[in-house]
């Protein structure tokens, strides 16, 4: 569409049009959810579920094994990811936590214990952050800078709590493929989508009557290719990855996504932690 | 009512010039309503609700932009909470010639609601298009696909021409109220052409899953396609912008266009197809 065509319906976009450095045509980011077997435990309580030793023994494929082929194939392709780990993940593997940190890779904010109750109040949120900040800055030596709510779940006040708390960005949201800043605040909103998110192929459990399925890595694979393909091609979007050690950590799985960042690599992404893109965002909006 | 087509399905007209096939893109501009209508209607889920907002704000560029370069006009059904949300998205629409038609005020799935409240609901969503972008609605597709024994009088009160709404055969045909043909095309739907069979997942209660691959949808469709276009038949899209409109899909929609161009399609609106279906059968 030509410029002026362009429809800004909510008045909060500030992402079309950016163009990224050195000529890039898309800003990619690699993203874990290390939730470990808390994953499993919150969703099926969001569901009135209890998880059995299954459910937490493949819930803790993520720590023992997946998290291991992240790091090592992270190291290998040279790419720096973001990992969102809730506090008691910390707590609970703080050696693997720490490994994370020594590699390099950014850390932030994810829930105490992977709570995804839509209905929790301010006063509770606050106070979570607060005890998550300190388990985080424990291991890396400062505050996380990002945000994502466990299952998505963020709530109407917490773009401005999280802006009060000096955090530079969310991502949560679902709206767009365009970083955004939220109106008012100096917070930059890095959205994703359930498309690119292992979660939606590769969960499994029998704890609740989910009929869920298995997806042969290729398919998925070729599916992301698509969407990758289709936004560096309009040159002013975002492209993140969600994955879960848990899941994306299976041997086959690493190996089609070393290829694919091979892939992405070669067709003009800039591959970056969210930190930096979000301040990326941020210098592009104070410049205009 | 007699929910029965009446065995019109012999009427199926001839397409203009030698076409065998007419195809009308269609796309359900549910947005946010997707999610308030979904469950517990997602009260503070603002990510749940973000969803929806994909579609007018990214989706809709790219369908536009699509459609603009295929020289297709497309019919969209906006609830009127929607075109209030989104003004400027509405006028985009209207202004760029495509047909808008009825589909609720909060995209309203009751299936009790009386004669009196459903009028009053149409005339005001009505209302709120007109006052946009001065189109007037010639057709109706129902939210959640729930109409009612009265709808089909309702319909002609309103001045529509068409219909979305029957699943029953591969249309089009020509409605009858008590044995009486009416000036009301039926422009008939289903789930095989509707992308929410295929993309609307959701780990939020009542929960979907099984996503399918933009390929899959498009082998489903270009075979029904094949099999229809040989028997002189119709196609009518259900397609929602907040997953239809992701870059990937609009690629394969695309494509598929061009398929279905090179294979003797008829591109046009609801409002166009049902004149002229109303015209060959030699009606107004």
């Amino acid at each position: 569409m030509q410029e002026d065509e362009h429809i800004d319906c909510d008045g909060r976009t500030t992402g079309p049009g950016i163009r990224w450095p050195d000529r890039r045509r898309i800003a990619v980011m690699l993203t874990f959810d290390f939730d470990a077997e808390f994953l499993r435990e919150s969703r099926a309580r969001s569901k009135g579920k209890k998880i059995g030793f299954t459910d937490l023994s493949r819930g803790q494929y993520g720590p023992h094994e997946g998290l291991w082929r992240c790091l090592e194939m992270l190291e290998r392709t040279y790419v720096r990811g973001t990992f969102f780990v809730p506090g008691i993940v910390i707590e609970q593997y703080r050696d693997a936590v720490e490994e994370i940190a020594k590699r390099g890779h950014e850390i932030a904010c994810h829930g105490y214990a992977h709570e995804s109750d839509v209905n929790c109040s301010l006063e509770e949120e606050r106070t979570r952050l607060c005890t998550c900040e300190e388990l985080i800055a424990s291991v890396t030596g400062k505050k996380p800078v990002g945000y994502r709510g466990p299952e998505g779940v963020i709530h109407p006040f917490t773009p401005r709590l999280l802006s009060e708390r000096g955090y530079l960005y969310s991502s949560s949201m679902k709206d767009c493929d365009w970083a955004y800043q939220w109106p008012d605040l100096p917070l930059v909103e890095l959205p994703n989508d359930v498309m690119m998110d292992d979660f939606t192929y590769w969960y499994f459990t029998f704890s609740d009557p989910a009929d869920r399925s298995m997806y042969p890595v290729g398919d998925v694979i070729s599916d992301w290719k698509a969407e990758f393909d289709g936004l560096a091609e309009e040159g002013d979007k975002i492209f993140i990855l969600k994955l879960h050690p848990q899941m994306i950590g299976r041997g086959s799985r690493i190996a089609a996504l070393a290829a694919f960042i091979g892939y992405m690599r070669a067709h003009g992404a800039w591959i970056a932690t969210c930190e930096e893109v979000a301040n990326y965002v941020r210098s592009q909006g104070e410049a205009t | 009512m007699n929910m029965k087509n009446n065995g019109h399905l012999g009427e199926v007209p001839r397409w203009p010039d030698g076409k065998r096939i007419a195809i009308m893109l269609a796309f359900d501009l549910d947005a946010e309503t997707m999610w308030t209508t979904h469950g517990d209607g997602s009260v503070g889920h603002i990510t749940n609700l973000s969803r929806g907002a994909y579609g007018p704000k990214q989706g809709i560029p790219r369908i536009l932009a699509m459609l603009d370069a295929w020289d297709i006009k497309a019919t969209f059904f906006i609830p009127g909470i929607v075109a209030e949300s989104y003004p400027d998205v509405v006028r985009a629409i209207a202004k760029a010639g495509h047909d808008i038609g009825y589909h609720g005020y909060l995209h309203e799935e009751s299936s009790t609601t009386p004669y009196a409240e459903e009028d009053a609901t149409m005339r005001k969503a009505e209302k709120i298009i007109f006052d946009i972008c001065g189109k007037k609605l010639l057709g109706h597709r129902a939210p959640g696909g729930v109409i009612h024994d009265y709808s089909l009088r309702l319909f002609l009160e309103h001045g529509y021409i068409y219909s979305s709404n029957w699943r029953d055969c591969d249309g089009p045909f020509i409605h009858e109220i008590e044995g009486k043909r009416v000036p009301l095309v039926e422009l008939p739907k289903d789930s095989v052409f509707d992308d929410t069979a295929y993309d609307f997942y959701t780990d939020t209660p009542p929960e979907r899953y099984g996503l399918k691959s933009p390929r899959e949808m498009e082998e489903v469709w270009k075979d029904e396609f094949d099999s229809l276009a040989e028997e002189g038949r119709m196609i009518n899209f259900v397609l929602h912008p907040q997953f239809m409109g992701r870059v990937s899909r609009i690629a394969m929609l695309s494509e598929l266009v061009g398929y279905m161009k090179a294979h003797g399609a008829w591109f046009d609106t609801n409002a166009n197809v049902a004149q002229y279906v109303l015209k060959a059968n030699g009606i107004k």
